[in-house]
């Protein structure tokens, strides 16, 4: 900078940018294109059936060309309080579509949005009875004594308490980031559940089931800044970018589709969960049973996300040492809560190592039965098609 | 904090702090002599921008005003819902419809006597497949369920799904 005549250079202010008219003017012109994309998302980009039903949950079975190559079939099961189908966002960024792509029999619960009537849903009629049902299920359509269960987060817990009450239905489990140990940690949610601030009994007995927006206003707020104001910038930044609008689009529709969750599964969870760490002492209460982990002996996986700070790893990291299994692997990915099922760099890189290690632990197709079983569906399928149309 | 000792913190003493510490990394780093204007250094600023934004923003969810300010959130939020369920409640029950409040009750029961059922068909199913096993004079150790059969399920609404 050549020097300036002033005598006090240290006061010159600094040289203004210029504004990027063309820039801006690139993304008005995007506009129709953006709110063609908007108009397009779908929820949940795998084709699926409806395999069974009871009450609100929904047990879906994803339709798939590829060869079927494992015999055991995965279930995977999602938190209560937000839709199953993240596992499932786009094309490029499913979950799902990598197993069915690998020639498992994927299977997935949807849980359904509970009814005011279903604010007396404890965590015992989740594990025992939608969860065990479920599970009958799919190892019966599927002609098999054990299934892999995979959970993600809350749906974590849930499968991982499933599986030490019921683990002979369970050949492997997967979880990903499950809190499982609530010790008091300085991340934003067990600060804010602190009994002395939160009074979990009032909020369920005024509101009945925890409401959506409460859900999904505490998860915003941990972090305000890059959900309020990065997220937008960011999307000003790349609008002409068909790509990015359309994950953008996606991953908003998902946010945004919150539903309610059941109240004394609430007031539970926050209760044994955030106040009382039941799980990991052996004493959180499932019906008549008390959950104890070192009951679990299947292989397990457990993947957590580095920078997740809804679930940190220190929730999610003790739990193969809780357990009894011999086969136990964890991996600690880079990434957040919900980058870990839809980051690119996890499908390229977390998603693979995921299926190899399912697939050694699976039981292998019978070739002869796998053509049979095919068969019969290609044709059950094309009979509701014509029944349709 | 407030200059005077003893006095109640200040509130806006981390707004205060926030700017006075985003002034002076911007000035350490956000006002580089001698680069481009253009879209790199109003990124640099908008990164320092919101990176102070976002620790203070955190360091406020942590301190015991915020805390104290969600509880009284929450508790209005309450207040108000109980009002409007009382006000709706008695507007029904004066007109002898039933209100929500019923209609939960009504569930409640309902579901309380599925949960009681399932547990004893559960019991039953139990003791069935331990006598079973007994009489196969093969080993019926404690706690060994029953190997997977389709069993009826107390379900209420819904159907057996397509396939």
């Amino acid at each position: 900078m050549s020097s300036s005549p002033f005598p006090f250079s240290w006061l010159t202010p600094p040289p203004m940018p210029t504004p990027d008219v063309a820039g801006a003017l690139e993304r008005i012109s995007a506009m129709p294109r953006v709110m063609q994309i908007a108009q397009r998302v779908r929820r949940g980009a795998t084709p699926c059936d409806v395999s069974y039903r009871e009450d609100q949950m929904k047990v879906l079975r994803y339709t798939s060309t590829a060869e079927r190559k494992h015999a055991t079939p995965l279930l995977m099961v999602f938190a209560l309080v937000n839709r199953p189908y993240i596992l499932d966002l786009l094309p490029g960024k499913s979950v799902v579509r990598r197993f069915l792509d690998r020639g498992f029999d994927v299977f997935m619960i949807d849980w359904g949005c509970p009814r005011e009537s279903d604010r007396n849903l404890r965590g015992e009629d989740y594990v025992n009875r939608y969860l065990r049902n479920a599970v009958r299920h799919v190892a019966e359509v599927t002609g098999q004594d054990q299934i892999s269960l995979m959970g993600y987060c809350m749906g974590g817990t849930l499968t991982a308490m499933y599986t030490a009450l019921y683990q002979e239905t369970i050949r492997n489990l997967i979880l990903m980031t499950a809190p499982i140990d609530f010790t008091p940690g300085d991340n934003l949610l067990s600060i804010w559940a602190d009994p002395s601030f939160f009074d979990v009994d009032k909020i369920v007995d005024t509101f009945g089931n925890a409401p959506p927006w409460l859900l999904q206003t505490s998860f915003l707020m941990l972090k305000p800044v890059s959900n309020l104001i990065e997220k937008y910038l960011g999307f000003y930044e790349k609008m002409n970018n068909d790509a990015f609008v359309e994950e953008f689009f996606a991953m908003e529709t998902w946010i945004n589709d919150n539903i309610p969750l059941a109240g004394e599964t609430y007031r539970e969870w926050v209760k044994n969960g955030y106040h009382k760490n039941l799980l990991v002492k052996g004493e959180w209460p499932i019906g008549r049973r008390k959950v104890k982990l070192s009951d679990i002996t299947c292989p397990v996986l457990n993947l957590m996300a580095r920078d997740d700070h809804l679930v940190p790893c220190g929730q999610s990291r003790g739990f193969n040492d809780l357990t009894d299994s011999r086969d136990r692997t964890a991996i600690e990915f880079p990434g957040g809560h919900i980058g870990l099922a839809v980051s690119g760099r996890a499908q390229k890189e977390l998603w693979p190592k995921a299926c190899d290690w399912l697939a050694e632990r699976s039981l292998p197709v019978n070739p002869r039965a796998a053509t049979r079983a095919s068969a019969k569906r290609t044709s059950a399928s094309r009979k509701k098609a014509a029944r349709r149309g | 904090m407030s200059n005077i000792p003893g006095s109640p913190p200040n509130p806006a003493d981390p707004f205060t702090r926030f700017w006075s510490d985003f002034m002076a990394q911007a000035s350490a780093n956000g006002f580089p002599s001698g680069t481009p204007a253009g879209q790199d250094a109003s990124r640099h600023m908008q990164r320092i921008f919101l990176d102070a934004m976002a620790k203070y923003a955190d360091d406020f969810m942590r301190s015991p005003q915020f805390l104290a300010m969600l509880k009284q959130m929450m508790d209005n939020a309450m207040a108000f819902k109980q009002q409007m369920d009382g006000f709706i409640g008695n507007a029904l029950r004066s007109s002898q419809f039933a209100s929500r409040d019923d209609a939960e009750a009504a569930a409640a029961g309902l579901q309380g006597f599925e949960r009681r059922m399932s547990e004893r068909l559960e019991e039953m199913s139990e003791r069935l497949a331990s006598l079973e096993s007994k009489q196969r004079g093969g080993s019926a150790s404690a706690g060994r369920r029953a190997p997977h059969k389709s069993r009826p399920v107390v379900r209420s609404g819904g159907r057996r799904g397509d396939r």
